[in-house]
């Protein structure tokens, strides 16, 4: 068990940057997940970690042991890949086995060592399998058991339920996220799925261009994004710009005042704020507040029910809500309104563009 | 595809091509060595009672076998060697491997006599470096043979192989390394098992090839080294003894068919 730390570690192919100045610490125990969209330089990341890449400055430590430049065979980490990389020729048993008999341990742990892990994934019947027997959900499992078996320091995840179907994936979650908790083991996990993030994780490291845009709990990232690019890649949020009023909110290009707290920011400066679709509030159009807009699609998701507005001064804005709640029709003049605490102020610098 | 509702109109008439000048001759053939003149065991039986076929079919298998090996023993290691090549030194070793391809049996048989032979590049220099005062005899006996085979069939051995080592994914060897293999361990464990039925379908591919070559044993053997083609050459230009030669082609094309079904079992299995 251990933790990590990122000590300005950078890394460059030619003039490309794949991961830029990255420092950060992650907790012993803790569960941090990398999210970004392809091309962000997460696996990058993960890679270096596992030793796969070397990088081109800075340091990484694990458990307190500087691995910059140790062989991944002895920087005692646990890698899923995406693939699940098993191994064909051999059955399940022997892929779980693998990282132990590597290690000369004797016959009769490694047998109850593995037996152990395949029944913490509930494969216990499986053992003879070849992994091309298996069903995709199976197969991640011993992709998981073959890299906890060995007790390494960290755990690391590469995107391990993009392979699976959305139910499956929803169900792998929450044993996922159970499995670790019981290992107590540090797990970097990397993934473009911002649910998965979000539900997965202590704390979510966002990633673009190979920069880290923020680093926070889920909720943090979420409903108090650093910038635009993290507010716009966690799920839908309605942009807002304008020039802070001091105390009162942000003048709208269109000349309405939406109130929320500014901070410190100087009066009339260029700001932008979010306000997530589920904090958006459907009023009639006779209700005395609110901006006034038409809704223009209304979208069924099962579970929520999603309304796209075009407001009168021209602004595009997303209301959702649980179905059942509010209701509108396409056509509809409605008016929108939310609670200044729902209104975030992106603290990024220069905000109107 | 659009023609294939009209593809049995097209094959039919290449169909009866193959089995009339083809099968149909070697059938004939074959079959002369029970109905020739009249329905009999007389050669089959001649055959089994003379030691000297089995002395050279006991030869050509052993010529084989030590051909096979002796690629075995080559080609693996180049074609690991290879595998690990950067792009274009990669191409450039493909291409000297493909190379001989290109160029005649009969002139690349030949050019072993001009470097072997006891005035040869190899004797000289070995007699100048002072490592032997006579010369080496490599030509005209087994060694000259199985050098010649194994420079021919080479390439049958390493370009498959290459090929299925190529499609190994790092990213198993990635996995190994993570979970602690020392590089030996990954490539015994790992890499040598997921190569290994490409090898095999590779060695007894080089092995059916050998039973069956004629040219080169012909010349690097000098007539000293018999093997079953250079005897069946014997049988029907010298002596002639056509229904004893379609006995032993008899044999020799059951051999080889049941080779032929390990190779493809072999091959099946290392595709999946």
């Amino acid at each position: 068990m251990g933790a990590i730390e990122f000590d300005g570690v950078a890394k460059r192919y030619g003039p490309v940057h794949a991961v830029r100045d990255l420092s950060v610490q992650v907790a012993e125990g803790e569960f941090l997940t990398i999210l970004g969209p392809s091309g962000s330089g997460k696996t990058t990341i993960l890679s270096l970690v596992a030793g796969l890449t070397a990088p081109s400055a800075g340091r990484i430590l694990i458990a307190g042991r500087d691995v910059t430049h140790l062989e991944p065979q002895q920087r005692r980490i646990g890698l899923v890949f995406q693939s699940y990389a098993l191994f064909p020729h051999l059955d399940v048993f022997d892929n779980v086995a693998f990282p132990l008999v590597v290690r000369g341990r004797p016959k009769v742990e490694i047998a109850a060592k593995v037996a152990a892990a395949l029944a913490r994934v509930r494969l216990d019947g499986l053992a003879r399998r070849r992994p091309q027997q298996l069903s995709g959900g199976q197969q991640q499992r011993v992709a998981l058991a073959r890299a906890f078996v060995f007790e390494p320091d960290i755990l690391l995840l590469d995107e391990p339920l993009g392979a699976l179907d959305r139910k499956l994936r929803e169900e792998v979650q929450v044993e996922l996220k159970a499995l670790q908790r019981d290992l107590g083991i540090t797990t970097l996990l990397v993934t473009h799925d911002q649910e998965e993030a979000l539900s997965l994780s202590d704390r979510i490291i966002v990633l673009d261009h190979g920069a880290m845009q923020q680093v926070g709990t889920p909720d943090e990232v979420y409903r108090r994004p650093a910038n635009r690019f993290v507010a716009g890649f966690l799920g839908l949020a309605n942009l807002l710009e304008g020039r802070v009023e001091a105390g009162r909110g942000l003048r709208l290009g269109s000349g309405e005042l939406v109130a929320c707290a500014t901070g410190t920011r100087p009066e009339g400066s260029a700001a932008a704020a979010i306000v997530r679709p589920e904090r958006v509030r459907l009023l009639p159009e006779s209700a005395g507040e609110g901006i006034a807009a038409r809704v223009r699609q209304d979208v069924y998701l099962g579970h929520l029910r999603r309304w796209h507005l075009d407001a009168d001064a021209g602004q595009e804005l997303v209301a959702a809500a649980t179905d059942g709640d509010q209701s509108a029709a396409i056509g509809d003049r409605v008016r929108v309104s939310w609670s200044p605490a729902d209104v975030w102020l992106l603290p990024e610098a220069g905000a109107a563009a | 595809m659009r023609i294939g509702r009209n593809a049995g109109s097209y094959v039919v008439p290449l169909l009866v091509l193959m089995v009339v000048a083809f099968d149909v001759p070697i059938l004939l053939m074959l079959a002369q060595s029970v109905l020739s003149p009249h329905p009999t065991v007389a050669h089959w039986a001649e055959f089994t009672e003379s030691p000297i076929y089995f002395r050279v079919l006991g030869n050509t298998f052993q010529i084989a076998v030590i051909t096979s090996a002796v690629c075995g023993l080559i080609g693996y290691p180049l074609a690991y060697w290879m595998r690990g090549l950067g792009g274009r030194a990669q191409l450039a070793v493909v291409t000297l491997v493909l190379l001989p391809f290109w160029i005649s049996i009969l002139v690349r048989t030949y050019a072993w006599i001009v470097v072997l032979g006891n005035n040869g590049f190899v004797n000289r220099s070995l007699i100048g470096l002072g490592i032997t005062d006579r010369p080496i005899s490599f030509l005209y006996n087994q060694l000259g043979v199985t050098i010649g085979t194994t420079n021919v069939l080479l390439p049958f051995l390493v370009l498959p192989l290459f090929a299925a080592m190529l499609k190994i994914d790092e990213r198993l060897l990635q996995a190994a390394a993570t979970l602690g293999a020392p590089r030996r361990a990954i490539f015994w464990r790992v890499f040598f098992p997921l190569s290994l039925p490409a090898f095999a379908a590779g060695l007894v591919l080089v092995f059916i090839l050998t039973l069956g070559f004629y040219v080169t044993p012909a010349i690097l053997g000098g007539g000293r080294v018999p093997m079953i083609s250079n005897m069946l050459d014997v049988l029907i230009n010298q002596m002639p003894r056509w229904e004893l030669a379609a006995a032993i082609s008899t044999l020799l094309l059951a051999a080889t068919l049941a080779l032929y079904g390990v190779y493809r079992t072999i091959a099946a299995r290392s595709a999946s």
